[in-house]
């Protein structure tokens, strides 16, 4: 029975374990050529030449921003539809807006990012739009004041409706008994809302929170790669551009490691932090 | 498959009706949308896509 879990077991000590190794890399002059053997060790260097880098002050900001955004507007967005269509009473009503908000998840960002060229784009229908009304050179894609707003509200179009699923999942485990019983006792709709329904999500809300912390310095790398050229990188470079950009590009392997061991201890901390914190604050947390 | 109304549950006011139409309205509007512009430019003749900006 147990050989059903070796597949998964494989994958993770592979895809996910054996590539810690290569963390060593952040304590190395290393190069490709020398293999991780053979690369000088540098010891520390590359985490002080980190804190010497203008560029990643930057794109900690960026991606700092960003981060409490989605984890502001983003996170909550799928709960409250989620609460809005389950009030809904048609089934196939909803079931049309469920596949509607669904769409956009199965394009890639690629696609997602063109889409949003064409409608808010210099030669977009907002643009024209507004042109029409004597309002010229609207270019909402190339602005770098509206990037971290666009991003997040790329984010919410593209998975708000992919994101409902889970929470569809919590509500439909709410005993209907609750609501007849709140009903029964005299609260409206909005009460039994704030009273079964959000209880009722809590523990799912909770998990989800705490997994979104853990990535809370991983804010979208591909969607953010494919609009810096527009915005530039003072708006949009976050810290795994930068990894990229610093080590796939640049060649600065050891810096770049460096920057993604440290990401990937922030996220651990912050993981076990927000479990040890939702346990304090009454709830079962993750682990 | 018909609504139901379980018998606790009481009936919308017509204004929380609208608000629901409004609010269902922007949300397929918004989803929509972007599929839609693109899916019309796609198929509009260049010149008339031209001269409509």
């Amino acid at each position: 029975m147990y050989a059903f879990i070796l597949p998964g077991l494989i994958f993770f000590v592979l895809f996910h374990y054996v590539p810690l190794l290569g963390n060593v890399i952040a304590f190395q002059d290393y190069s490709p050529y020398l293999g991780v053997t053979g690369s000088r060790w540098v010891g520390l260097q590359n985490f002080t030449s980190i804190i010497r880098d203008p560029e990643i002050l930057n794109a900690i900001t960026n991606t700092l921003i960003i981060s409490f955004l989605q984890l502001a507007f983003a996170f909550p967005a799928p709960i409250a539809l989620a609460i809005f269509l389950n009030s809904l009473l048609s089934e196939r009503l909803k079931r049309w807006i469920q596949t509607i908000v669904y769409l956009p998840h199965f394009l890639s960002w690629v696609i997602v990012i063109a889409l949003w060229q064409q409608v808010l784009g210099g030669a977009g229908s907002l643009a024209n739009g507004l042109s029409l009304l004597g309002i010229e050179n609207v270019n909402l894609m190339s602005d770098p004041s509206f990037f971290k707003v666009l991003v997040v509200l790329q984010v919410v179009w593209k998975d708000v409706g992919w994101g409902t699923i889970i929470f569809f999942a919590a509500i439909s485990t709410i005993s209907a008994e609750l609501y007849e019983s709140a009903a029964v006792d005299g609260a409206g709709s909005w009460r039994r809302i704030w009273h079964v329904t959000l209880p009722g999500l809590l523990p799912v809300t909770v998990m989800l929170l705490i997994l979104q912390l853990g990535s809370v310095l991983t804010v979208g790398f591909e969607q953010l790669l494919l609009q810096q050229p527009a915005v530039g990188a003072g708006a949009a470079q976050v810290i795994d551009t930068f990894v990229y950009f610093r080590g796939i590009a640049g060649g600065d392997w050891g810096v770049s490691t460096a920057v993604g061991l440290i990401k990937g201890v922030v996220g651990t901390v912050m993981v076990l932090g927000a479990n040890r914190l939702a346990k304090r604050l009454g709830t079962d947390g993750l682990f | 498959m018909a609504a139901s109304r379980a018998p606790w549950m009481e009936k919308p006011s017509p204004l929380v009706r609208a608000a629901k139409m409004l609010a269902i309205a922007i949300i397929v509007t918004l989803m929509l949308y972007p599929f839609a512009y693109v899916i019309l430019a796609s198929v509009t003749p260049p010149g008339r896509r031209c001269a409509s900006g």
